[in-house]
């Protein structure tokens, strides 16, 4: 059943420190880390930087920026090592031996994205609890007023978690499928380091308030961009805000990554013929 | 290439069950396909009534394939939690299974740091800890120690006789597979060629071997059933006849130095069997 190999993988995942620490504890732990260093320093140093002594800071839109950093392709190293461990584990130290006659294959690749999906989202959780500390410390540390967040927050606050978590998806699926495709971890590692930076590039180039629905379809981090943008309200330009008649095809065409990804790594891994890892 | 052709295996239920053939004669692929790690490129399969991978097969089967590989991050206990979970047990029982291979003191330990004995050790406990009907051990005995070996006979013979379970081994050590088996089948070129309880195929082939004082002698008492062998004499007879057959010779005064068992040994028929195959 697909709860036992959800349990069984999730059991693995919890004991293998380094894969938790590096792909999805160490984002949320280093942006905390160095927000705080830098409040600290802001606060004590540079007692005297325009706006930081005076005046009130907005704990709603700290918290969504800390979770959109999830968005930037340097984040996303750690996801995708952490996607590259989870997919390609059993590869790597030759184990599919022992757990593919336990269980089905489709269920023992749905329980690896789930276990991805859990992580991400519990990494998620993390920013944002990290950008709710770092603000409350720098609020204290320089006297500032905080400003609580209005009553719209919360359909905010799950529309950018939701875009951010689906783009992390859509980059553990195709880490997956390419993991599942070459067999080998630093294969999947380097093709999802790649997928990640150049849909950056890309996106660089191809400005998401000009680009034609095509691209969204080819660049699943511009339409994850697009969605944050909207559900946090923010400009993507200066003066331009996303476009509401965007914002269905977007969510479709990350649904479709995810959906793609998912299948191609499944049929993959459906027909594979396991004697040697 | 047909890595297995139109076989068909019917194995008793409890026992040891035998497996031997060479190299690339379809043993691994036999266990594999029926594990389901690998998929046939054509035809079916079928194994307990059901097809390889359904639940209800992989239920009923736990293996050992060659010597496991294992997840450095966990300890021994840890894998066979892991592994009863993904099988669909809720609670299993690491110390008991760790227990009966016997590597309780090593519950622990990071298998990273096991021998080779003791992976093969975990991993059959790993195949048991989902109690299964059938367990499929291919070359369990691969790299071990002769201490090792020893124990993991005695556990193969006590997992089928105490606990009931079928055991379908595959090894290319012949004397380990005929002190363990009670049935043997070859395979050759993905074939069957051969099927047979191993204390019958034994008896068929060995012969009493007599070394007497004086050959002639014996062989003149002994008559038309005896045939000379070196400085000894060869007496085709069952072990039970060989009681009389001696006390009636000492009787008749012949001075009897040793008498002992030969040519009863699986390699002969295994040769046997895969040279005929050759043949063909």
């Amino acid at each position: 059943m697909l709860t036992d190999a959800i349990a069984a993988e999730g059991y693995k995942f919890r004991r293998n420190q380094s894969v938790l620490f590096w792909g999805f504890a160490f984002v949320p732990l280093a942006v905390l880390v160095f927000n705080l260093m830098l409040e600290t320093y802001l606060g004590l140093h540079n007692p005297g930087i325009v706006g930081r002594r005076a005046g009130e800071v907005a704990l709603g839109p700290q918290i969504l920026h800390g979770i959109g950093l999830a968005g930037s392709s340097f984040a996303q190293i750690f996801f995708v090592a952490g996607a590259a461990a989870i997919f390609a584990g059993e590869y790597r130290w030759e184990t599919w031996r022992l757990l593919a006659p336990r269980n089905s294959r489709i269920n023992l690749l749905a329980a690896k994205f789930a276990v991805y999906a859990m992580a991400c989202a519990a990494s998620l959780a993390g920013l944002g609890l990290g950008a709710l500390l770092q603000t409350v410390y720098g609020a204290v540390l320089n006297g500032m007023t905080m400003a609580m967040p209005p009553a719209a927050f919360g359909g905010q606050l799950l529309g950018l978690f939701l875009a951010t978590w689906a783009e992390l998806l859509v980059v553990g699926v195709f880490t997956a499928a390419i993991a599942v495709a070459g067999r080998a971890m630093t294969g999947a590692l380097l093709a999802g380091i790649f997928f990640s930076f150049a849909q950056g590039i890309a996106m660089a180039i191809v400005h998401p308030w000009e680009a034609p629905l095509r691209y969204f379809a080819m660049l699943p981090a511009m339409c994850a961009y697009l969605l944050r943008a909207w559900a946090s309200g923010q400009q993507i330009a200066p003066g331009v805000f996303a476009d509401p008649a965007l914002l269905l095809p977007a969510s479709g065409f990350l649904l479709l990554w995810i959906a793609a990804g998912g299948a191609v790594a499944a049929a993959l891994f459906q027909a594979q013929d396991l004697p040697r890892e | 290439m047909t890595a297995l052709d139109r076989l068909s295996l019917s194995i008793p239920q409890g026992g040891v069950y035998g497996i031997l053939g060479a190299n690339g004669t379809g043993k691994s692929t036999f266990f594999r396909l029926c594990l389901d790690l690998l998929r046939p490129g054509g035809g079916d399969l079928t194994v307990l009534g059901g097809r390889p991978g359904s639940a209800q097969v992989r239920r009923a089967i736990g293996a050992m394939i060659e010597t496991p590989r294992y997840y450095p991050f966990l300890t021994a206990a840890e894998t066979l939690v892991m592994l009863g979970r993904a099988s669909g047990i809720a609670a299993p029982d690491p110390a008991y299974w760790l227990g009966r291979v016997g590597l309780a003191d090593a519950a622990h330990r990071k298998v990273h740091h096991f021998s080779v004995g003791m992976k093969q050790r975990l991993g059959i406990a790993a195949a048991l800890v989902s109690r299964p009907q059938i367990l499929i051990l291919d070359e369990p005995t691969s790299g071990m120690d002769p201490a090792g070996i020893q124990d993991m006979r005695a556990l193969m013979r006590e997992l089928a006789a105490r606990d009931g379970i079928t055991i379908i081994l595959s090894s290319h050590l012949l004397d380990e597979v005929q002190r363990v088996c009670d049935r043997v089948a070859i395979f050759n070129r993905g074939k069957l060629v051969a099927e047979e309880r191993v204390d019958a195929l034994v008896a068929e082939r060995e012969k009493l071997r007599l070394l007497a004082a004086s050959p002639h002698a014996l062989l003149a008492a002994l008559g038309a059933g005896a045939v000379p062998d070196g400085d000894g004499v060869l007496v085709a007879i069952t072990r039970a006849q060989a009681p009389a057959l001696l006390r009636e010779l000492i009787a008749g005064g012949a001075e009897i130095i040793e008498a002992r068992w030969v040519g009863g040994g699986l390699e002969k028929f295994y040769l046997e069997q895969t040279g005929a195959a050759h043949a063909d």
